[in-house]
């Protein structure tokens, strides 16, 4: 890939020219991203020295496990699920964990949330992850097929505006309030057991 | 893993140092040493600057050392990064640190001599080791640009070791074979 196309290809483009040992590729993948990762892991910290330990450690676990980016979502996406998942792994190793808002899964770039059970990484699915995609399945419909419209398959606004009939503002609001909910859920869950938890939304359900 | 000997690199942002960063890096992984990577904001009452740039400077020093030296994956070398940011003059936190911390070998890059060079002789001294590196134009990031830059680099106390624990290493005998088949057919050169 020649020097001036590498600032215009897209990060897939990228990842698959690093795949034929293109090393000004790898130099222009990193440099679109350390700063967010380094941003992303002070979210978690609060500490620039952890932040930047964490980061570099996450930029080389997804550079060195490139292969196994299959394109199945946005290397983005890819990429913060890694640090994500490397930072709470850190947390949790040094007594620290905190609930993570849902917030914290937005990516600064695209604004979407990676709620995809099909992740990458299958195999290293945290035990945090498996906990909310229990929850969002046990959210009632409504609020389940609006977190999966605009997080999962990427729905703007303006289209489920159309779709659902309703004001911006009220699809904004029904956001927000579905993730304050999920969030209040996690917290339950990760205090006082998920099967709990699950048990005290089928009984108010079906009251 | 454990790493029983400790290296120093001073740098600061707004000099190029980036070059100096990637040689004392691959030194550190073939050490299999820590690396303190030491620098300073200015000391200003009143105001304290901010080191989110120093990060975010060492993160891409990183990108460079990926991009131009480290050409395996993985790329995640077994190498401790140590980042020392303090406030004050370089020189004299530079020194107070030596003093307080016990390091193995600093390896000064170009552009921090050039910068303070009235004080090298000082950081030397009261140093364990010194390397200080020359400049270098022609950037190749094999094994051999960095034993050819540890050639010509003004090497100070280093210890009797120093070279028994390079040779562990086994691009070593790489680049003496090259070294040698150069010298031995002086016309291909």
């Amino acid at each position: 890939m020649s020097i001036t196309s590498l600032s215009t290809a897209s990060d897939e483009e990228l990842v698959n020219a690093i795949r034929k040992d293109d090393r000004h590729a790898l130099g222009e993948l990193y440099n679109r991203y350390y700063k967010k990762v380094f941003h992303k892991s002070y979210s978690f910290t609060k500490n620039q020295e952890e932040a930047f330990d964490l980061a570099q450690e996450a930029l080389m676990k997804a550079f060195d496990n490139l292969h196994s980016f299959k394109g199945e979502s946005s290397f983005s996406t890819w990429l913060y699920t890694i640090t994500h998942r490397h930072c709470l792994a850190a947390l949790k190793k040094n007594g620290r964990h905190q609930f993570q808002a849902l917030e914290e899964n937005v990516t600064s770039e695209d604004d979407t949330y990676d709620l995809s059970p099909v992740a990458e990484e299958s195999s290293d699915r945290s035990e945090q992850e498996l906990i909310m995609y229990s929850l969002i399945n046990a959210l009632p419909e409504k609020e389940r097929n609006l977190l999966n419209l605009k997080y999962l398959q990427g729905e703007s606004i303006e289209a489920l505006q159309t779709q659902l009939n309703v004001s911006a503002s009220a699809i904004k609001m029904r956001l927000k309030r579905t993730r304050e909910k999920l969030n209040m859920l996690y917290a339950l869950a990760m205090t006082y057991g998920l099967d709990q938890v699950l048990e005290q939304i089928e009984l108010f359900t079906a009251g | 893993m454990t790493f029983s000997r400790t290296l120093l690199y001073p740098f600061s942002v707004n000099t190029p140092y980036f070059e100096g960063y990637a040689w004392a890096m691959e030194l550190a992984s073939r050490m299999k040493a820590r690396l303190q990577l030491f620098t300073t904001l200015p000391h200003t009452p009143g105001y304290a600057f901010p080191s989110d740039p120093v990060y975010h400077s060492l993160l891409e020093a990183q990108g460079y050392y990926l991009q131009h030296y480290q050409h395996q994956v993985p790329y995640s070398k077994e190498v401790k990064r140590e980042p020392f940011i303090t406030r004050g003059a370089l020189k004299d936190e530079l020194l107070a640190h030596i003093r307080k911390h016990s390091i193995d070998i600093i390896i000064i890059d170009p552009a921090f001599s050039n910068e303070h060079h009235e004080a090298l002789k000082e950081i030397v001294r009261e140093s364990g080791a010194a390397i200080i590196l020359h400049p270098e134009n022609a950037l190749t990031g094999n094994s051999d640009a960095f034993y050819e830059r540890l050639r010509q680099a003004e090497l100070y106390k280093l210890p009797d070791n120093f070279f028994s624990t390079l040779s562990k290493d086994g691009s070593v005998f790489n680049y003496l074979r090259t070294f040698f088949q150069k010298r031995s057919h002086p016309q291909k050169q």
